[in-house]
């Protein structure tokens, strides 16, 4: 079973994220940067199919420089190797942009399941599992909770509104998973050493095959016209009761649009 | 007035309120059309109409029921392809990105996710990182594919009907054999 598991670095989930004035694209010095706390939930599933049974766990990354970080902390927690996808003609690339990437970074490498975190804690956008799946034509087994494989037949558990929807396909396939699906493994001194030497491949756009008229800001399918900071909270409205206390309640909450 | 697809979210053909509003949205943008997949659409019909759809596309089938996102994606890239709409606006939900997600990627074209508001001119509005920056962006490639959060704009009851327009497509299944 060879797992590709992957992931994004992000500013920290606590911090305060902010956009750069002159582009509109993320400020990624403004925060401690992390691996995207959903991505370990991805880590920690692929280690567990591929101890219950044999294989390697490699982990994917589309990124600056700084993002090899990010691959070599998830491959600390017991992955094999990395793929770190990096060029300076990717600042700024949307979600269209960075599947494409990481569909051609996967093509032609024999994974059998592509594992991916539902969201990045930064964009939240949750569409690049979907579109890779598009992109590579493989089945999208997204926002599973449980994740069985038996064969080559893999079934999830989907989350949906309402509970959960049992969904199976063949392999390779492209995974989701959701918060709380396990519970991520902290790297063990052993790992982190490991990760060290672990084989890493740090490859440009041109290694992938793509050129960089395809990414990156000007290239985008989407651009940012404006963005303001949220002005300061007003002072929130005092209701007195004079026996129409319930009504005004009331009032409030329809022009809130609470009910 | 061009079109604008509203994809319809519903659970056995009972509508979800996010619908109806994306309905109210979609007349600010153009001539607002819902695109019903599943079973349900007969019972449906007035309701969306009356909420400013003057068409309702339904596909209905065995294939909406026995997979999850994809043959949505399909009705709606054929009806892109077909009506060249203004925009195309789906809710909010995890099921409703990736539909919009697959969808930008099968039509080659820009999408925008959790938008609050969406302007005649097709600009989009979005509150991002927790609520702390307001953006507004504009897709620039292609035909606008935006999801819109639930309880962004009030539905509007315009006692209108709507005609409804059969589609039939084609469900692409995924590769059995990939290409490596």
């Amino acid at each position: 079973m060879k797992i590709c598991v992957c992931v994004k670095q992000v500013p920290d989930s606590w911090a305060e994220k902010k956009l750069t004035a002159g582009d509109s694209t993320l400020d990624r010095a403004a925060a401690d940067r992390v691996v995207n706390e959903l991505d370990e939930y991805a880590v920690e599933e692929a280690l567990r199919i591929v101890e219950a049974g044999e294989g390697e766990v490699t982990i994917l990354s589309m990124g600056p420089d700084e993002a090899a970080d990010s691959v070599r902390k998830a491959i600390s927690m017991g992955a094999h190797a990395g793929i770190h996808i990096s060029d300076p003609a990717l600042h700024g690339s949307d979600a269209l942009a960075t599947s494409l990437v990481l569909a051609k970074a996967l093509e032609g490498r024999g994974f059998d399941l592509i594992i991916f975190g539902s969201e990045s804690t930064d964009a939240r956008m949750s569409v690049v599992p979907a579109m890779v799946s598009a992109r590579l034509g493989l089945p999208q087994m997204t926002f599973a909770n449980k994740v069985e494989v038996s064969g080559s037949t893999l079934t999830i558990h989907r989350v949906t509104d309402y509970g959960y929807d049992e969904v199976q396909s063949s392999l390779p396939a492209v995974v989701s998973v959701v918060e709380k699906t396990n519970e991520p493994r902290y790297p063990s001194f052993k790992n982190i050493m490991a990760a060290k030497k672990a084989p890493m491949e740090t490859l440009s756009l041109a290694d992938i095959g793509l050129d960089a008229a395809s990414v990156g800001l000007a290239n985008a399918w989407s651009e940012v016209k404006d963005f303001a900071e949220r002005p300061a909270k007003a002072k929130g409205t005092i209701i007195t009761d004079e026996g129409n206390g319930a009504e005004k309640i009331e009032e409030f909450l329809v022009t809130q649009k609470f009910i | 007035m061009a079109e604008v697809l509203v994809l319809i979210e519903h659970s056995e053909g009972s509508i979800k309120k996010v619908s109806l509003e994306l309905l109210a949205m979609a007349a600010g943008i153009g001539e607002p059309s819902a695109v019903f997949v599943g079973p349900g659409a007969d019972a449906a019909l007035a309701t969306l109409g009356d909420h400013g759809a003057k068409t309702v596309y339904v596909a209905d089938g065995q294939a909406f029921l026995d997979h999850v996102v994809v043959p949505t994606v399909d009705v709606l890239a054929k009806l892109v392809a077909e009506k060249s709409p203004a925009a195309v606006l789906i809710p909010s939900s995890a099921d409703g990105k990736e539909i919009a997600g697959r969808l930008a990627v099968a039509i080659d074209s820009g999408v925008i996710t959790d938008a609050v508001a969406v302007s005649a001119d097709v600009v989009a509005t979005q509150n991002v990182f927790g609520g702390a920056t307001i953006v507004h962006s504009k897709v620039s490639k292609g035909i606008p594919v935006i999801t819109v959060r639930t309880n962004s704009i009030a539905p509007v009851q315009s006692g209108g009907s709507a005609t409804r327009v059969d589609v039939v497509v084609e469900v692409s299944a995924p590769r059995v054999q990939p290409k490596w």
